[in-house]
């Protein structure tokens, strides 16, 4: 029986579902961190509601690729 | 109102920016050039770089209604990181202002304030890149029969992970100079910082490591070496405010 390969190298797997959580993981979690402060004053909004919004829409992305990947392992549907 | 996005902070003799016109340039606020073109971001407005002495801040015009997409926001840091070292801002990092003048200015002040922090992580992270690691346990598990036996198959489970980690870290010594593990509970993440011209020994080395556990380790790309920097909250100048 052949046996899966145990070290994927996401870069060569071609494979977005996995790139783009790995995207998500770095760019949302680390990072040189900046208070807002002069942000807002600059802005006159508030940009906690911005990066809010902005974080909001990357979770809906990765909700839709991880929704995406659970269809793909469903086993066929029973007739 | 325009909205920016900050990329992230780079030495400046290491990428190529242009000037746009003199007004700009005035600023300290130039464009960037990658592989002989004009670096575009997700609203087809070319990436600009805030210049203060050596250092530089990429950022890019949104627009009046910003919705900074992750993708395009690594697509940028990736390009520059081939060329220059870079230390990515978290992301979404936003600031408004009407013209750019009105975010030049504060952002030229933040890297003025903080040169010396951003100067030595660069130069700590000018030759190298991060390589991720995740170890997954792929071992059948048969429904446990009771509360104990469920805590004591997930104790297991951590434990063939973390031998797995321990092992592939003495395994690919030499190819890396710093490294990291956290127990996600799911998954144990590695991340090695490993020096450019070492990145394609490192992923030649890792291809042919095999484990006895039913581990699998998934290896994603050189990312930029986040999880080793060390620079602190920063705050932007009040006198800027």
């Amino acid at each position: 029986m052949p046996r899966s390969p145990q070290v994927v190298m996401v870069a060569e797997s071609n494979d977005p579902d996995i790139s783009l959580l790995d995207v998500l993981d770095h760019v949302l979690n680390q990072g040189i961190v900046v208070q807002g402060s002069l942000v807002i004053s600059i802005a006159g909004v508030d940009l906690i509601y911005l990066g809010l919004n902005a974080v909001l829409t990357s979770v809906e992305t990765a909700m839709r690729v991880i929704a995406a990947g659970e269809r793909a392992k469903l086993p066929p549907a029973k007739r | 109102m325009d909205s920016y996005l900050l990329y992230c902070v780079t030495d400046l003799r290491a990428v190529t920016v242009a000037e746009r016109d003199p007004a700009w340039s005035h600023l300290g606020l130039y464009q960037l050039w990658y592989r002989e073109a004009l670096l575009p971001n997700q609203s087809d407005a070319p990436v600009a770089v805030a210049a203060e002495g050596d250092l530089g801040c990429a950022l890019g015009w949104l627009g009046s209604d910003p919705r900074p997409q992750p993708q395009d926001f690594y697509d940028i840091v990736s390009s520059l990181l081939e060329e220059a070292p870079a230390l990515p801002f978290r992301f979404p990092t936003l600031v408004q202002g009407r013209g750019p003048e009105s975010i030049v200015l504060p952002v030229r002040a933040l890297l003025r304030d903080h040169a010396q922090t951003f100067s030595a992580a660069l130069e700590q992270f000018r030759n190298a890149l991060e390589i991720d690691l995740r170890i997954l346990d792929v071992q059948e598990l048969t429904p446990p029969a009771s509360g104990t036996a469920y805590l004591e198959a997930a104790r297991d489970r951590s434990r063939r992970m973390l031998e797995t980690a321990a092992e592939l870290r003495s395994y690919m010594q030499g190819l890396f100079s710093e490294w990291k593990s956290r127990d996600t509970r799911e998954e144990v993440r590695c991340s090695a910082l490993v020096r450019r011209d070492a990145i394609a020994a490192f992923n030649e080395r890792i291809a042919g490591y095999e484990n006895t556990r039913s581990a699998k380790v998934i290896v994603s790309r050189p990312w930029a070496p986040t999880t080793f920097m060390n620079v602190p909250e920063l705050t932007f100048p009040n006198e800027n405010a």
